[in-house]
């Protein structure tokens, strides 16, 4: 058996005790026997030696039992001894702390592991206060422990005694209390404080003292690691607390977020909507393709323009519809390719029919994951290249029909042009008399005025001249028309000044008029003129009086066509009657006086006449009288 | 004293065409007058001194500025020369806004040469006259301005009517004092009796229009 030194020695001490006790005993025995021998009252000397034999036979027998006996005991004190000095190893070696507490607390035994947690040899544990050793901070708590214990038992004594005698209760350990041990030994433990759990019990010992047996568990290092486990769960409490914080800040931004995207997919929806709409509704044909040219969409115009239904088109190259499309839309040929949003370029497509068709083209680029699209915006413009071809004629016609206009114009200026000669002349010619009527007339000077003179006269005959040569100009080239058309054609010139000067205008045209060969523009001319001269006519009437224009056109008896123009304006009095046909009258303040008289000379040129009545307050009719006359 | 009557009148011509020029220089000429032609509104303004009485005689259309347009600019200098329009395109318009500005007269080219220079004898009569009445009432003016501040109180009192009486009540003077600046303002005046000096301040007072009037009368 090993054993400690310390526990050695006491195992010892303990043996020699109980040999000595046992010799001391022997002796005691010994001496009781002698004397109760005596006692019996049998002597030896009076015996027979049959009896002596037979006590002797006896005695040797009871030797033998005795020696047996004797060797029994002796096996059975080792035993114990052993066994006792195995438990008393074991009290000692137990790594639970044993404490032996009377019921003032004071230690009154000890085991190794209690010495060791105490911090103390074990001989100098015996009578000292236990309450000593525990931490300041757990003094109360120690004490209620050891008082409830002590009190717990007393009762316990009390109810075990009148109720259940013999029976040692097993009374509840004491709930384990959680004591400091004191930190100032040496042999303590680094951070200073060794945390023990305790678990007790009172009992009464064979003196029927009261006892507190005590446990000690060294729960430090399970308490350092549950207050490293707090401060774990307390850090990371903190951290889930602060993760939890950051997570429902960024969980309101999400939800901001979600708000946002939902009122943008909102907005995009809105949007799409719209351009939806505008795609399909558009009379534009909208035109999608990639960078080989490929047709991606089409909206539904482009089946009026041409001629395909937009499924049909898909796929295809936009080379087919549009053949002065570049042929690859690739990037390197995008600046040439793509002129900028909103440049139009004037392109012909072609109908599914096969026709042509004139088209307005402007190319718009976008790209979506770096793919390049070009969206080809195309206007069906035949209409509008139909009316333009026809406003070009009408146009040249109009040059001729504003020719009338531009003759005023001209006219006021030749007036201007020949008055400055003329009147040069004239103050010339009078200075020359003032010569020739003096005494002596200056024959020099005389000369070169006449010279200046004549300068002036040829200076003028040069700016009628030049007014004759654009009257030449003029050439006529006469061809079949209808009267009513040409002034249809005639109104639709003036159609503005109508509406301006809030004219209402009647037509009284006679049918199935027969056909008439004339310079249809200057007749025109001559329509407008007299047009004209009504509405200016007409504008001089006072805003509420209602203004009319009336066209009249009809067959005369004598196989002529006759056309009036006819207005309510203010008319003419007898004096302006006199003179309104003669060149350069006007009652125009801007006027020339020269469209009545060359619409005269216009028709008189056509074999026809102009003629007009007239009353004052009433309005006046203007007319002529154009024959039929057949082509030659 | 200024003597009006031994300047030469001059007679301005303003037309862009040279033959206009040059015909109406020598006719005007040939009757007398002195001329000087210059062919743009402009070159006129920058040339045009006061100091002769004349008349102007001006063509309506011009490039750059207007016959109108010199009316207008003579009319804010302060330049009052009788101004005959002469034009080749005469426009009731036109010339309706020349007499409403003040235009003697408004002539079409080619025009009657006698009644021509007519019109520049009257106009050249309206401006001496013109001038002359300047030039007289410049001279009360002066005396005018020659009066004491008392006097000038006193003869404004006399024009208005007041007696010698009724204006030593109203200056709150004596009786004698006023005679005193009554005589004074007669000498000063070079007025024969107090109704030639009313009839000077009256005169002294009124617009120069005379070439207004005489037109319209």
């Amino acid at each position: 058996m090993s054993k400690s030194p310390n526990g050695h020695l006491n195992t010892e001490s303990l043996n020699d005790k109980a040999a000595a006790l046992l010799d001391k005993h022997r002796e005691t025995i010994r001496e009781k026997a002698e004397i109760m021998l005596q006692h019996s009252g049998a002597d030896i000397a009076r015996m027979s030696t049959n009896d002596i034999q037979k006590l002797l036979f006896e005695f040797q027998v009871h030797q033998i039992e005795l020696k047996m006996q004797n060797e029994e005991l002796n096996r059975a004190h080792h035993e114990l001894t052993a066994s006792r000095d195995t438990y008393a190893q074991l009290y000692d070696s137990s790594p639970v702390g044993f404490l032996t507490l009377n019921e003032a607390g004071i230690i009154q035994k000890a085991n190794m592991t209690a010495a060791a947690l105490l911090g103390y040899p074990k001989e100098d544990l015996i009578g000292k206060r236990l309450g000593k050793f525990i931490h300041p901070s757990d003094q109360d708590n120690y004490y209620l422990f050891i008082h409830r214990l002590l009190a717990q038992k007393t009762g316990q004594d009390f109810n075990a005694n009148s109720k259940d005698t013999g029976t040692w209760p097993t009374h509840p350990e004491c709930k384990y209390f959680q004591l400091c041990a004191n930190a100032s030994q040496p042999g303590d433990q680094n951070n200073g404080l060794t945390y023990i759990e305790c678990y007790a019990r009172a009992v009464y010992n064979d003196k029927n003292a009261l006892h507190i047996c005590l446990t000690m568990n060294n729960i430090t290092e399970r308490k350092q690691a549950q207050e490293t486990i707090a401060y774990l769960n307390e850090k990371l409490e903190e951290k889930v607390r602060r993760q939890t914080s950051e997570l429902i800040v960024s969980n309101l931004s999400l939800m901001k977020k979600v708000e946002e995207l939902r009122r943008s997919k909102h907005q995009l929806l809105e949007r799409e909507a719209k351009l939806n709409s505008i795609f399909n509704a558009s009379v534009e044909g909208i035109i999608t393709i990639d960078m080989s040219n490929i047709i991606v969409s089409a909206n539904a115009a482009v089946e009026t323009i041409f001629g395909y239904k937009p499924e049909e088109l898909i796929g295809c190259r936009i080379n087919d519809l549009i053949p002065s499309s570049p042929k690859e839309m690739d990037g390197s040929s995008l600046p040439h390719a793509v002129k900028p949003a909103g440049q139009i370029q004037e392109v012909e497509g072609i109908h599914k029919n096969g026709f042509t068709v004139p088209l307005d083209l402007s190319i718009a680029e976008f790209s979506v994951d770096n793919v390049h699209y070009f969206t080809h915006i195309v206007r069906d413009v035949s209409l509008r290249k139909h009316q333009e071809q026809q406003d070009k004629e009408h146009l040249d016609e109009l040059a001729h029909v504003t020719r009338l206009g531009l003759m005023g114009e001209m006219a006021s200026g030749i007036a201007h042009e020949v008055n400055q000669p003329l009147s040069a002349i004239s103050s010339y010619t009078q200075v020359s008399l003032n010569l020739i009527n003096t005494e002596t007339p200056d024959l020099v000077k005389l000369t070169e005025i006449l010279y200046k003179t004549q300068q002036q006269a040829l200076r003028a005959g040069r700016i009628i001249h030049r007014m004759r040569e654009f009257l030449k100009s003029h050439v006529k080239h006469r061809s079949t028309a209808e009267i009513n058309n040409l002034i249809h054609e005639a109104v639709s010139l003036c159609i503005a000044d109508f509406k301006q000067h809030g004219i209402k205008l009647i037509f009284e045209l006679e049918n199935n008029l027969p056909p008439i060969y004339v310079d249809h523009v200057q007749i025109e001319q001559v329509l407008i003129n007299l047009i004209r001269n009504s509405i200016d006519a007409l504008k001089t009437l006072p805003a509420k009086q209602q203004r009319h224009l009336a066209i009249h056109s009809r067959l005369t008896p004598n196989n002529s066509i006759q056309v009036r123009v006819k207005d309510n304006g203010p008319g003419l009095d007898i004096d302006q009657q006199q003179k309104i046909l003669t060149p350069f009258y006007t009652t125009k303040a801007n006027g020339m006086g020269m469209g009545l008289s060359i619409s005269r000379s216009l028709i008189e040129a056509h074999d026809g006449s102009l003629h007009f009545n007239s009353q004052s307050g009433k309005g006046t009719t203007f007319y002529f009288i154009l024959p039929i006359t057949e082509k030659t | 004293m200024m003597s009006i009557n031994n300047s030469t009148p001059l007679v301005y011509l303003v037309d862009d065409e040279f033959a206009i020029r040059d015909s109406l220089t020598l006719l005007i000429e040939s009757t007398g007058h002195a001329v000087k032609s210059f062919e743009s509104a402009e070159a006129f303004l920058n040339n045009y001194v006061p100091d002769k009485p004349g008349c102007l005689l001006l063509d309506v259309r011009m490039p750059l500025m207007t016959g109108h347009e010199l009316q207008s600019e003579l009319s804010n200098r302060g330049i009052n020369i009788p101004i005959i329009f002469i034009s080749g395109h005469a426009d009731i318009a036109d010339s309706a806004k020349a007499f409403r500005a003040g235009a003697v007269d408004f002539l079409e080219k080619p025009f009657n040469n006698e009644l021509l220079l007519e019109r520049i004898n009257e106009a050249i009569k309206k401006d001496i006259a013109f001038r002359e009445e300047c030039v007289k009432k410049r001279r009360i003016q002066d005396r005018i301005d020659h009066l004491t501040t008392r006097e000038k109180e006193v003869l404004g009192l006399i024009v208005k009517s007041h007696s010698n009486k009724e204006s030593a009540k109203i200056l709150n003077i004596s009786n004698r004092t006023v005679d005193v600046h009554r005589a004074s303002i007669m000498e000063k005046m070079q007025a024969e009796n107090v109704a030639e000096l009313i009839t000077m301040v009256i005169y002294c007072e009124t617009p120069s229009s005379t070439a207004l009037e005489e037109r319209f009368h």
